[in-house]
């Protein structure tokens, strides 16, 4: 079955080892990893968002990108669909990384639930 | 006054104590017998029309009058029947009373003269025929008719009772119930949006998130 169908129906079955993808992760963000991992950079100032006015919404680890695509478009107006396909595709990219990455932690917390369940029966 | 006087005289060849009889005026009029003095009212070239042909009489009330009310309405004496006196609504003197032939009685491969109405020229005229016309009432009972309340209610539980059901099951609010879930974690900012909601400054609640790169 598909990951979507799969998540859904391990949720109705077996809730206790279902993530809530309404909060952040449980876990500790290091446990498990030989090193440390690498803390996410804010490119984009606020100062730099506060200017091109973006929403809440837009102000994640992508606004850099989005900025430059705004001012690529006010510059190349009305021509701006073409010209700034580059910005788009950048902007795109990173928003589609970002949700790969948004799996791979609901991957880690479903599978760190699994094994804190396993370790509870074992114990 | 007509110019030949000779053709007007063969035109009436009823004499005036006959007509005196059928002209509905007052008794004390006084009418002259002369021929051409006299305009005769009425088509009288057609032998035997008058108004009061047409009307209905007062109803029969032994055998020779039923006999006579039926050979005026073109009926055997078997077939004829007067409308009921205490009806109200269909009672009108000595006139027949055909029963209810709706549309759908009649064969609709007839050759008739009026094909709207399913019946010939000069037929005799229902007394309720309005009623019965084919495009507003008619029916022979071969289609039954089923209604009752109570099916119209079972009709509508039905597809009301199924709508209920389906929506209490698939929204339902308990966080364990089965939905469609996006194996996904909440997007990830900067700041806390949500803390400094609706107006504190979110950059007093800085976040620290960290990559799947290892340093």
């Amino acid at each position: 079955m598909g990951t979507k169908l799969s998540v859904s129906l391990e949720g109705a079955s077996t809730p206790e080892t279902a993530p809530r993808v309404d909060r952040p992760p449980t876990f500790d963000p290091q446990y498990g990893f030989e090193r440390p991992r690498k803390v996410r950079e804010m490119k984009a100032t606020w100062e730099e968002m506060e200017q091109w006015k973006l929403k809440p919404a837009q102000r994640d680890y992508c606004a850099h990108h989005l900025i430059s695509l705004m001012k690529c478009q006010t510059q190349n107006a009305p021509f701006a669909g073409h010209a700034c396909d580059g910005e788009r595709g950048a902007w795109d990219k990173c928003e589609y990384d970002d949700h790969i990455m948004r799996i791979k932690e609901f991957e880690r917390e479903r599978r760190l639930l699994q094994r804190q369940a396993r370790k509870e029966a074992t114990a | 006054m007509p110019a030949d006087r000779s053709i007007w005289q063969e035109s009436c060849p009823v004499s005036f104590s006959a007509l005196k009889k059928w002209i509905f005026l007052p008794n004390s009029t006084k009418i002259k017998e002369k021929r051409s003095s006299f305009p005769v009212r009425g088509p009288l070239t057609f032998d035997g029309w008058y108004p009061r042909d047409h009307k209905p009489s007062a109803p029969p009330t032994n055998e020779e009058e039923r006999r006579a009310a039926a050979v005026k309405y073109g009926l055997r004496p078997e077939d004829y029947q007067s409308m009921d006196k205490d009806d109200v609504i269909k009672f009108a003197g000595d006139y027949p009373d055909l029963g209810v032939i709706t549309y759908d009685h009649k064969d609709p491969y007839e050759a008739w003269t009026d094909r709207q109405n399913r019946r010939n020229w000069g037929e005799l005229v229902p007394i309720d025929m309005m009623r019965y016309r084919g495009d507003r009432l008619t029916f022979t009972g071969l289609e039954a008719e089923d209604y009752t309340t109570w099916n119209s209610i079972v009709m509508c539980l039905r597809v009301l009772v199924p709508m209920a059901l389906l929506a209490w099951y698939f929204t339902n609010e308990h966080p364990n119930a089965l939905r469609w879930k996006n194996p996904a974690m909440p997007k990830q900012y900067s700041y806390d949006f949500y803390r400094a909601y609706p107006f504190d400054d979110p950059r007093k609640y800085p976040i620290v998130n960290y990559s799947f790169d290892l340093e």
